[in-house]
């Protein structure tokens, strides 16, 4: 656990949301408790990037239920980055079973005791370390290959499938003179030695969800 | 008139044969044979009579001949009489001749000239006469021509008794026929003589009187060259100169050839009708062949009169063989004749329900079917009510349906009110949830703070881990009862109802203080036995009072709560029930129905889940009783449920 760490609750009711907030204070995490969705959604907003930390989501809740919180929170991107714990009230297994299936960590019955909540947070604030630095090399991958120009990339992902320098100009319609010197820059650029660091890097981006057309992220 | 197009089996089967097509020409044909009969006969008689005519005509005519020919004969035998006694010898022969009588009467008849002559055919004497005869036996006869003459001749004797001359006697034709009576013909006929070359000698044509009928000539015998003509004056007359004969065949004609055009007439309206009679039978007959009611008419004894192809089929039975039949019916099923008579004499006396009534009957096959039967009277042309009609409609299908709906909609009910329980179970695992959530949790909280304190007595440890194992005991046992009731039927007990709002006004009293209301209870004094699922029972009491609660949270003048139990006495005291009321006055139901308010998720709080009324109403009606919502007397709400009284039997005394 790193101390930039968050846990943000969130419950409508005061009681059960002040409780945990106690409980997991006293456990020594830092906790941040809100009433509902949207006021959780508007400081997700606020805070500096990237958020730290996890998210403990009440399912029944007014007028935001959790499921939709957490809709919310994975179109804002963070659904590989910050896990979710949903708070069932009900044992209602459908919803649960489907906000595991759109990402959620886990799900705890409510009344939960503390042995079975505290591992639980533990282990997912481990497995947020995992995420946020599989998130940053995702993101420095997805950068550099940004930075490359639309040929760059096309004679990239000509040399990630092995094709010999010949192959490439021909199929481009460009010398074999203008591919090796497009060739130097994209090994500058992604910081590959060979080819095969190359398809690494490449299997790597595509793996993660990366848009790898020759124009992704172009303006 | 507009014609009916049907389809080829449905047109009238009426064919008219030959013989009745043309039976309107019958009166025309007997008129013509008549007639044509009575001029053959008439034909017939009149050649008979022309015959006899004839026949009259030829004999007057040889009578007429006879009489001249025997006045010739007379008058030869008076000349012979002359001759006989001639005076031969006598000195002046003429003179002598001309004194004799028998001369002198035969000059004065007939002769114009005696001659006598010898043997030698010398004149031995003449005797002439000198005026015309001035005797005229026949006045109407005149004579055209005179001067044909004829004599006789008669042989004069001498003594020895030898031929010694003749004597000659000349005589004018014309006399002689103007001296013969012949005034019976003359009425009859126009008589005429015609002599050889066809001139009329003598006749007694006149102009005033004209002959009519055929002449008859006959050449008279003894007369040299002379014919007789008769000619009649009465024609004899033909039939067909006979108008009144000829008016009464004419009429008689007519009057057949009217008869037939008028009855052709008349047939052809017959057939037109006949034809529309039939089209309309037709008409009705598949009308009522494809109708889908049953029809019968009975008459006032009930005796089968008519059934409509549908009924047959409806029954089993034929046409024929429930026509005339009394009741009991043979389609009554046999366990329920007794039944059936009875309202069969009921029906027949005017007591059927105009709106139709079930009953059951059972088709030949054995199978019952379910019909509702609709009686009408049946009221014949002058009025009189002679019997009944009754339509009948085949509800078997529709029965059925409704007893599987039915038992569909039981189904339904069972599903919603297991299905409500749970809802019921999950709203009351999450009311006791959170709190015990927090109690969890800040009981936690506090066990880990309390080990990090120094100094603390390790029996405050244990008491704050019972605190969570308790707590944590408590939601286990919460939850375990949401999942049993999800899937299992309340439990029922008997309990008093006034016992049950107790328990929730206790539990419900710091909701209540919150609001600022103030609580009216007015219990039965007594308890209030009802056979309930108390947990369910005690949910929907707890519900309304805090529904009530919520309704006059922050009400002016402080809000009023007011809760009461009472025995309703229906049909006489025979089912008894209890009512209990929740009164608020906070702002009324404003025109919501109890079905809006019980639709599930339909809520007026902002914070309300809107399954609360939905379950009570649940709740209260699977204990036979109901959920009733209306304006209290005095403003605000007022929630009523009834449910029925176990045994009571000190409630009456003491209500």
């Amino acid at each position: 656990m790193t101390n930039n760490q968050t846990i943000y609750l969130c419950d409508d009711d005061a009681g059960v949301r002040e409780g945990l907030t106690y409980l997991l204070k006293k456990a020594g995490f830092r906790v941040i408790a809100y009433g509902s969705g949207p006021e959780l959604l508007a400081a997700v907003d606020a805070a500096p990037k990237p958020v730290r930390g996890l998210f403990v989501l009440d399912g029944r809740m007014d007028p935001m239920s959790g499921t939709v919180v957490h809709e919310h929170l994975r179109a804002k991107g963070l659904g590989n980055r910050n896990p979710v714990i949903f708070l069932s009230g009900h044992g209602d297994i459908p919803a649960a079973v489907s906000a595991m299936e759109k990402g959620a960590l886990s799900f705890v019955e409510k009344p939960h005791t503390e042995e079975k909540l505290l591992p639980l947070i533990l282990q997912a604030l481990e497995l947020e370390e995992k995420w946020q630095v599989a998130a940053r090399r995702r993101d420095f991958l997805r950068s550099m290959w940004e930075s490359l120009t639309v040929r760059q990339r096309q004679i990239a992902l000509h040399k990630a499938e092995g094709e010999l320098t010949k192959v490439t100009s021909d199929q481009l319609g460009i010398s074999d003179r203008m591919v090796e010197e497009h060739w130097v820059k994209v090994r500058d650029k992604l910081g590959v030695d060979t080819v095969a660091a190359l398809a690494t890097t490449i299997a790597e981006l595509r793996s993660s969800g990366a848009d790898l057309s020759v124009d992704g992220g172009l303006p | 008139m507009p014609t009916v197009q049907f389809p080829q089996a449905l047109r009238p089967k009426y064919q008219e044969s030959v013989g009745k097509r043309y039976f309107w020409l019958l009166p025309g044909v007997l008129a013509l044979v008549f007639v044509a009969m009575m001029a053959l006969w008439a034909e017939f008689n009149d050649a008979q009579s022309r015959n006899v005519y004839q026949q009259t005509l030829m004999s007057d005519a040889l009578s007429v001949e006879a009489q001249l020919t025997a006045r010739q004969d007379m008058e030869k035998v008076r000349l012979n009489d002359v001759a006989n006694r001639v005076p031969v010898g006598a000195a002046d022969p003429s003179f002598a001749l001309a004194r004799m009588p028998e001369v002198v009467a035969g000059l004065d008849r007939l002769w114009n000239r005696l001659v006598w002559l010898d043997a030698n055919h010398q004149v031995v004497a003449r005797v002439e006469r000198k005026a015309p005869i001035s005797k005229n036996a026949s006045e109407e006869l005149r004579i055209h021509s005179a001067g044909q003459a004829d004599h006789y001749v008669a042989a004069v004797l001498d003594a020895q008794g030898v031929v010694s001359g003749k004597l000659l006697a000349r005589f004018d034709i014309t006399d002689l026929l103007r001296s013969t009576d012949l005034v019976w013909l003359n009425r009859r006929y126009e008589v005429n003589f015609i002599s050889e070359l066809g001139e009329v000698i003598a006749t007694t044509a006149s102009a005033g009187k004209r002959p009519l009928g055929t002449s008859y000539e006959k050449p008279l015998a003894g007369f040299k060259d002379t014919t007789l003509r008769l000619t009649p004056f009465d024609a004899t007359e033909s039939w067909t100169q006979h108008p009144k004969t000829l008016a009464l065949l004419g009429g008689l004609l007519l009057l057949g050839l009217a008869a037939s055009v008028l009855t052709r007439h008349e047939m052809r309206l017959v057939t037109r009708a006949n034809a529309e009679t039939q089209t309309e039978v037709a008409w009705r007959q598949s009308m009522e062949d494809s109708a889908l009611v049953g029809l019968r008419a009975r008459d006032a004894d009930g005796r089968v009169l008519y059934v409509n192809k549908t009924l047959c089929e409806m029954v089993g039975y034929s046409r024929t063989e429930l026509v005339g039949l009394m009741p009991p019916l043979p389609f009554w099923p046999p366990d329920a004749v007794d039944d059936m008579m009875a309202r069969n004499l009921k029906t027949l006396a005017g007591g059927a329900p105009k709106t139709g009534f079930e009953t059951r009957w059972r088709h030949r096959e054995g199978q019952l079917i379910d019909v509702m039967i609709f009686e009408a009277r049946l009221v014949n042309a002058k009025g009189i009510h002679i019997g009944w009609m009754g339509s009948i409609i085949d509800i078997s299908e529709r029965k059925r349906l409704e007893e599987k709906d039915r038992l569909h909609g039981e189904t339904l009910a069972q599903h919603a009110r297991l299905n409500d329980m749970g809802l019921l179970a999950s709203e009351l695992s999450h009311e006791l949830n959170q709190p015990l959530t927090t109690i969890l949790s800040y009981s936690a909280g506090l066990n880990m703070s309390l080990k990090q304190l120094p100094g603390i007595d390790p029996d405050d440890i244990v008491a704050m881990s019972e605190i969570v194992r308790h707590a944590g005991k408590a939601g286990e046992i919460v939850n375990w009862i949401r999942r049993q009731a999800s899937r299992s039927e309340p439990m029922r007990k008997q309990c008093d109802l006034n016992a049950v709002v107790a328990d929730v006004l206790q539990l419900r009293k710091r909701h209540i203080q919150r609001a600022n209301a103030k609580l009216v209870t007015d219990l039965l004094p007594v308890s209030a036995d009802v056979m309930v699922d108390r947990i369910g029972i005690e949910q929907v009491v707890s519900n309304l009072v805090r529904n009530a609660a919520d309704a006059v949270n922050g009400q002016e003048g402080g809000g009023v709560i007011r809760i009461a139990t009472q025995v309703l006495e229906e049909h006489g005291g025979v089912r008894r029930s209890i009512q209990m009321t929740v009164a608020d006055n906070g702002p009324g139901l404003q025109g919501r129905t109890i079905d809006m308010l019980c639709t599930t998720f339909y809520s007026t709080k902002s914070d309300g889940m809107g399954l609360g009324l939905g379950i009570c109403r649940t709740i209260i009606d699977s204990h036979g009783g109901c959920l009733v919502a209306e304006e209290a007397p005095g403003g605000g709400a007022q929630f009523k449920f009834f449910l029925p009284l176990v045994h009571a039997p000190d409630i009456r005394e003491t209500t």
